[in-house]
């Protein structure tokens, strides 16, 4: 019994060394550019549920973000895992007293041991995330997102020119979020979201999904 | 369950890179030099991949085959069982403790042997000092140079066989698995039988679960009897389920079921090697878990027959 115990403890603890292994459309931010002068830094805890075989699968998934403002419309920044980086620019279209409207392209390249479901540890992400801030109050924030993401995602051979089991794929998706703002420099928020990955060949896929709580500090910039 | 460990040539090579033995450093050497090899490592893994396999493509072959079945010992009357045995012999390099093992009870007199990792020499050795006809067929060569590859050996006749390329090659050697088909001639009835390897979890469950079904699919039609055994590489949570559930809706029965662990690991035991049968009624089932050549055991299932 302990032996059958401590192989589960093995393979949890494997599994969650390799967590950042993972694929994951959280993006966890909203319309709202960082200020000029100011970065912030964010730690998500999301849960991804992905595809498994022939059913959904779920697992644990941290992250660290950031964002540094660049202008007065816009920002950059990205967000990091042990094996994928993606990073972007967000860009303020539109700002009223109750809502803002942003577009966010992003791109990024992630190795994903534990999220492949064939033969594709390699994914290479190019996309764009439109964002719609509304403002219930002075603390709370309510996000919708609609992105659109189209992907390489194929074998480590493919660098050696052998493409055979990758795949070209494009997710539309959608998320909802909901941040809290504790003081002027911190912020809690709260992100769901949905992507609904399409073949170009094969067809459609089982949708991924992500949940999660972003912590994110900010800070003005040495001079 | 074995993987190919030419990835290492990657970081063996950074770490005799020309420039990590030079005297003079720049002031901050040691500081990047302790920040820099882990990415670098993984960029130089990501450009040039890992050394790529050298599959047999061809659809029919190569091919081996034999009969060392001794004139006037074959059976010429319907038995009253047969025994299934699925050995996956860890790259054929204990042939003779193989061979010790199927000689010795319950493993000996089985009628049918699918076997893994297999080389034409060893299988032509243990059909002969066995007394099987055999069919065997390379899947690709292996990085000791032999031929890896998957067989079936029977006490009954081989009326026919085939290769079964199945789908999704690993995504960092590109190596290929195939699943070997034969037709045996047992008492009169024609019973269908497979022997399995399928890919390491290094390729994404929902790939190995079409590796599985497209042994299916191949088997689909070919008679109401039916066996496919093998090593089906279900060690990560959750894949023994989902395996013996795609065979189950294919009406398929796990013949093997409740033998246990069949492999010895680091991690402890793994449950890899199954039989799964279609309109035959299992009557015993085990793992000889003596010593075998292999980190692999040799798993048995007795049917009744005739089926």
């Amino acid at each position: 019994m302990m032996r059958g115990f401590g192989i589960r403890a093995l393979w949890v603890g494997g599994t969650l060394a390799l967590a950042p292994g993972c694929l994951s459309g959280a993006r966890n931010i909203g319309a709202a550019t960082t200020p000029v002068g100011t970065t912030e830094v964010g730690v998500s805890l999301n849960a991804l549920a992905f595809e498994r075989g022939r059913e959904q699968a779920y697992l644990p998934s941290p992250e660290l973000s950031f964002r540094k403002g660049a202008g007065d419309n816009w920002d950059w920044g990205g967000r990091l895992t042990l094996l994928g980086l993606e990073l972007g620019t967000r860009h303020r279209l539109i700002e009223e007293p109750r809502w803002t409207w942003s577009v966010a392209p992003s791109a990024g390249v992630w190795y994903v041991p534990v999220t492949n479901n064939f033969t594709e540890p390699v994914n290479l992400r190019l996309g764009a995330q439109t964002l719609l801030d509304y403002r219930l109050s002075r603390a709370w924030t309510l996000t919708g997102g609609a992105s659109l993401t189209g992907a390489f995602a194929g074998p480590l051979t493919a660098f050696q020119g052998r493409f055979n089991g990758a795949n070209l794929l494009l997710s539309p998706g959608g998320s909802l979020g909901i941040g809290f703002r504790l003081s002027p420099s911190f912020e809690v928020r709260a992100e769901g979201g949905l992507e609904f990955p399409l073949g170009l060949r094969g067809g459609s896929r089982p949708p991924t999904g992500h949940a999660g709580l972003t912590f994110r500090w900010s800070r003005a910039d040495r001079r | 369950m074995h993987g190919s460990l030419k990835c290492n040539d990657a970081r063996d090579a950074a770490a005799e890179a020309p420039g990590a033995r030079e005297g003079v450093r720049p002031p901050g050497y040691l500081q990047r030099l302790r920040i820099a090899p882990p990415w670098a490592l993984l960029l130089l893994t990501f450009l040039t991949g890992c050394p790529l396999a050298e599959n047999y493509t061809d659809e029919a072959g190569p091919r081996y085959s034999g009969d060392h079945r001794e004139p006037g010992t074959v059976a010429s009357e319907a038995p009253a069982s047969i025994t299934v045995v699925t050995f996956n012999l860890s790259f054929a390099e204990k042939v003779t403790e193989a061979i010790t093992a199927l000689s010795r009870p319950p493993l000996a007199g089985a009628d049918v042997i699918a076997m893994q990792e297999m080389d034409a020499a060893s299988v032509d050795r243990i059909a002969s000092e066995l007394g099987l006809a055999y069919v065997y067929y390379p899947a690709s060569v292996q990085v000791d140079d032999d031929d890896f590859g998957n067989a079936l050996l029977s006490r009954w006749p081989i009326v026919a066989d085939r290769k079964v390329h199945l789908p999704h090659d690993d995504p960092y050697h590109q190596r290929r698995r195939i699943a070997v088909l034969a037709t045996l001639d047992i008492g009169g009835t024609l019973v269908q039988t497979a022997s399995v390897h399928n890919a390491t979890p290094i390729v994404g469950l929902g790939g190995r679960l079409d590796q599985a079904e497209a042994i299916i699919d191949a088997m689909e039609g070919t008679g109401p009897v039916q066996v496919i055994a093998g090593d089906f590489n279900t060690s990560d949570p959750g894949s023994l389920r989902q395996m013996v559930k795609l065979f189950s809706g294919r009406d398929f029965q796990w013949a093997s079921e409740g033998v246990g662990d069949t492999v010895d690991s680091v991690i402890g035991g793994l449950p890899l090697d199954f039989v799964f049968a279609q309109g035959l009624a299992p009557l015993e089932r085990g793992v000889d878990r003596r010593p075998a050549g292999s980190d692999h055991h040799p798993v048995w299932v007795r049917f009744a027959w005739p089926p």
